[in-house]
């Protein structure tokens, strides 16, 4: 009765946001769950197995894949966080031209992943311009061959994956430093502490907010990190997506739903990170919203 | 005093190196779609443009071939697949079985039989065209100019995504402003939450559901996928917008003697206008970028980023870059126009392109 009472009383909100529901239960919810299913059935007859995943273990690619993803995400976030700290803490001084900086710092959000994908691999082809520039500076003598897989192309894809979303990354930073008040640093100042001290021990702290955000955020993505292995090294840096995306294309549907399975369980450990370190916190904070 | 000067000079060089990085990739692509080929396929590239050309971009503007699908037509003898093309060159390998060329394997079952011949898309010759490195000659030349085809069909879907995001975003997104705020933060949450799943992981079972349903290739399945990331990335958006509407106002426009959806109409929406605005580029170029989805759902007519990357794969350099710059300019144009309604949490899946 009571909820036919609450449907009668709300029937135009019910109207208006059932069809959201529907469709994210639908397109998004019940493949998920199609594709953990998939990775349990086998792919000759019927009835469940775990053969698809110790198969996928035993798979060189996959291993390959596997570890690859595990490099970009865990050498990537430690980079770029590195950097992004550095340049949000040069931005946050007053100085001439900072407004100039921090509009050009802007230009790779504005280019699809897809291109800075074909843009750097222009630069780091064998005969691209980044080897014309150690050559140039006489660093090197023979052009490196930088895409044909191993560190020096994983290394590659960090850097590219790093320019694309480093303005992110400093944006989301500078916010998280310019919440922190001056009286802070005066007082700072006042007890006599030098700059390397009152960065470690305020500054740092303070922005601890925003560093976990922003190492959660950009692991989810680097987890799913899919164009540019693919447009930058395709088979000779195999990830964990385009591991998942080559096996759909080879019709071996129960493959790629393993390899999805084991990026989604990933992906859902730094989910519950996320709330749990991040939402929750926000949230006593009295922040939400 | 000296080490606040040391200090000053380390951060001007820093930061115009880190500049230097953030912009050198744009100036290439810029370069490479002008440049004469002498000066881009060398082993010396130059770094400026010495002979500037409009060369490549009016071959992929004014010369629109129709792209030769490449429909290669295999022979199938006693149980056998054989794969052979105009020079004579031929591979033969069994049904049902698995074809290893090269070190990398294939399952044959992929191809339909219609008869005694089987015409595999231009996705599958590619894929075999990569494999069998030996003949890349095997299926004959792709025409590589093709622009209209995929601008008009990326335009298409973009825009129909943003229409029909914001019709059904925009009111659930009311709605949602509109709960108890504990319940609504959790709604919104969960949609954060969904836009956080791999991709790949949504769009193997779409893909195969919309085999199925013979939705590949076609604009509105299309639609329907760039649907699932963009919904909850608008909603997600909006809520923010509708919060910001007091409720006092819907209330004195019913008072006045309107009906609850006539004060939505004329009063709540109108006033979220500007937001919804800033909320449906965003939903656009999420579209407009969008690459994983369409690629696992389209064969033959693909968008633009597909062809970008149909284009890369094949070499051509000086195509690709003109394409990569059509497809950058909006990207570029609108990102300065909306920065300052970046929001941190679209660091995860959201304007990242």
């Amino acid at each position: 009765m009571r909820l036919k009472r609450f449907m009668k009383k709300y029937k135009l909100e019910i109207a208006m946001f059932m069809p959201i529901v529907l469709y994210i239960a639908y397109f998004t919810i019940v493949p998920i769950i199609n594709t953990v299913s998939l990775s349990f059935q086998n792919p000759r007859g019927s009835g469940l197995t775990l053969g698809n995943y110790t198969a996928i273990f035993n798979n060189i690619n996959f291993n390959a894949a596997l570890f690859n993803t595990l490099f970009i995400t865990l050498i990537g976030i430690v980079l770029q966080l590195s950097i992004a700290i550095v340049v949000a803490l040069i931005l946050k001084q007053k100085f001439k031209g900072r407004g100039f900086f921090r509009t050009m710092m802007l230009i790779p959000m504005g280019v699809p992943t897809l291109v800075s994908g074909v843009t750097l691999l222009f630069i780091f082809g064998q005969t691209g311009y980044f080897n014309e520039m150690l050559l140039r500076l006489g660093l090197i003598e023979n052009q490196n061959f930088w895409l044909g897989g191993g560190i020096d192309t994983l290394f590659v894809i960090i850097f590219a994956d790093m320019w694309k979303v480093l303005p992110l990354t400093i944006l989301l930073l500078l916010a998280g430093l310019e919440a922190i008040s001056d009286d802070v640093y005066e007082a700072s100042s006042l007890d006599g502490a030098n700059r390397w001290e009152t960065f470690w021990n305020i500054t740092l702290p303070l922005l601890k907010p925003s560093i976990t955000m922003a190492i959660i955020l950009r692991a989810i993505d680097a987890f799913r990190i899919f164009e540019l292995p693919l447009v930058m090294a395709g088979r000779n840096a195999p990830v964990l997506s385009t591991f998942s995306f080559e096996e759909f294309r080879r019709n071996n549907f129960e493959m790629a739903g393993a390899a999805a399975s084991i990026l989604l369980v990933i992906i859902l450990i730094f989910i519950t990170l996320y709330i749990l370190l991040v939402e929750m916190k926000k949230f006593k904070g009295g922040k939400a919203q | 005093m000296r080490d606040n000067k040391l200090l000053k000079y380390t951060s001007y060089a820093l930061l115009l190196a880190f500049t230097f990085a953030m912009i050198f990739p744009v100036y290439i692509l810029f370069k490479v779609s002008l440049s004469s080929p002498e000066e881009v396929m060398t082993d010396r590239p130059t770094f400026t443009i010495q002979q500037p050309t409009l060369q490549h971009w009016q071959n992929i503007l004014l010369t629109d071939k129709t792209t030769d699908t490449g429909q290669a037509i295999y022979e199938v003898a006693s149980g056998e697949y054989t794969l052979s093309n105009e020079e004579g060159e031929e591979a033969t390998f069994g049904e049902g079985e698995s074809l290893t060329v090269n070190g990398v394997t294939r399952n044959v079952r992929s191809l339909d039989v219609e008869g005694k011949q089987i015409q595999v898309s231009l996705e599958d010759l590619q894929v075999f065209r990569e494999e069998l490195t030996t003949s890349k000659t095997m299926f004959g030349a792709v025409t590589m100019n093709n622009l209209y085809m995929p601008l008009l069909k990326s335009l298409m879907v973009a825009c129909l995504t943003t229409v029909v995001a914001i019709i059904i975003a925009a009111p659930a997104s009311y709605v949602i402003s509109r709960m108890p705020r504990m319940i609504a933060y959790a709604v919104v949450l969960a949609l954060l939450v969904t836009r956080m799943f791999p991709d790949v992981g949504i769009a193997l079972p779409i893909a195969t559901r919309f085999i199925s349903w013979g939705f590949i290739d076609s604009t509105f399945g299309l639609v329907l996928a760039h649907l699932i990331p963009n919904l909850p990335f608008l909603a997600w958006i909006l809520v923010g917008t509708f919060m910001m509407i007091p409720k006092d106002l819907e209330e004195s426009a019913m008072v006045d003697g309107g009906s609850r959806i006539t004060a939505l109409v004329r009063i709540v929406f109108p006033v979220a206008m500007p937001g919804i605005a800033v909320g449906a580029i965003f939903v656009w170029l999420n579209s407009w970028n969008e690459f994983i989805f369409a690629r696992y759902l389209s064969t033959e007519s693909g968008t633009l980023p597909l062809r970008i990357y149909e284009v890369i794969t094949n070499g051509s350099i000086f195509p690709a870059a003109a394409y990569s710059m059509i497809l950058t300019i909006p990207v570029i144009f609108i990102t300065f126009l909306l920065q300052r309604y970046l929001k941190s949490g679209m660091l995860s899946g959201a304007v990242k392109g």
